[in-house]
């Protein structure tokens, strides 16, 4: 093993230099850096979220389709967008009676 | 049932022709959100009874299950912009069929990822049923006391679906899910 501070070659086994003294590190190959997780881009989910606030029906089938894809990015995405989907809906069922209050009066 | 109309009163229009009554008694909620809550609870009852709160979804069924939420749509914004008006039993139904599903939804956020399993078609119409014997009570009360108790079972849906809206959206699961997203968590 090479030390790192003063070049001087040392035995495999040994865990300091013996000849300046200092630390021998282990080499350790850098990371091999994996294939790119597709997931979904940041564009997709903005549009996603404001489509689903507006129409709730879209982010609930969205959020179904991708919930079942083998992507774990888009999995989770489709979490998202069906949590969002159906809490938007559900605000829309309690907020019904006002909005029915507010056409009678109108 | 005075309590009942107060806490309704906020989510609900409760004006008399639009809402069930007997005795001059009116319902605490509109024919469509009495509908509605009666679904979401005889949903929860089958959910429970057959253990399907860990079954996600397939995406057949999980758009048939969207589809039923369409009724209640289209017919909810038709009558509240005066594009024609629904009978009560009616509004009621669109409202059944909603409730249905939005339980159904809900339960397969929190489903594992790992099952792929099919969420059985059977428990949509055993769902249906208990609903629709809720909303038959209610329109052809028999007493007084099924009319309270009916407005219960209502009061006990809408806390059931605001309870799990809350837990599937609770920060440690919207934070893993976040996080999942962006391809930091395993």
């Amino acid at each position: 093993m090479v030390c790192p501070r003063c070049g001087n070659s040392n035995p495999d086994i040994a865990q300091f230099c013996g000849k300046c003294g200092g630390a021998l590190v282990a080499q350790t190959p850098p990371p091999i850096p994996g294939p790119p997780v597709p997931g979904v881009s940041s564009e997709m989910r903005i549009i996603m979220i404001i489509a689903t606030v507006v129409l709730p029906l879209i982010g609930i089938v969205m959020g179904i389709v991708y919930m079942n894809s083998a992507d774990p990015g888009k999995k989770a995405a489709g979490r998202i967008w069906l949590l969002v989907g159906v809490g938007v809906a559900i605000v829309y069922c309690i907020l019904s009676g006002l909005l029915s209050s507010i056409a009678q009066s109108s | 049932m005075t309590w009942l109309e107060r806490v309704f009163a906020l989510t609900c229009d409760q004006l008399p022709d639009r809402s069930p009554h007997l005795a001059g008694v009116v319902f605490p909620l509109c024919f469509r959100l009495a509908g509605l809550y009666l679904g979401v609870a005889a949903a929860y009852i089958v959910i429970i009874a057959s253990r399907g709160w860990r079954e996600p979804l397939s995406v057949r069924r999980g758009i048939a299950l969207a589809v039923l939420l369409l009724p209640f749509l289209i017919d909810g914004w038709a009558n509240t912009l005066h594009f024609w008006n629904t009978p009560g039993p009616l509004r009621a139904m669109t409202g059944l069929t909603a409730g249905i599903a939005l339980p159904m939804l809900l339960m397969s956020i929190d489903a594992p990822r790992t099952v792929r399993g099919e969420h059985p078609a059977h428990r949509v119409l055993w769902a249906g049923g208990v609903a629709f014997l809720l909303v038959a009570a209610l329109l052809r009360p028999s007493s007084m006391a099924v009319f309270d108790g009916v407005a219960v079972v209502a009061a006990a849906g809408f806390v059931a679906l605001l309870a799990n809206l809350l837990w599937a959206a609770r920060p440690a699961a919207w934070n893993r899910a976040v996080a999942h997203e962006g391809g930091r968590a395993p």
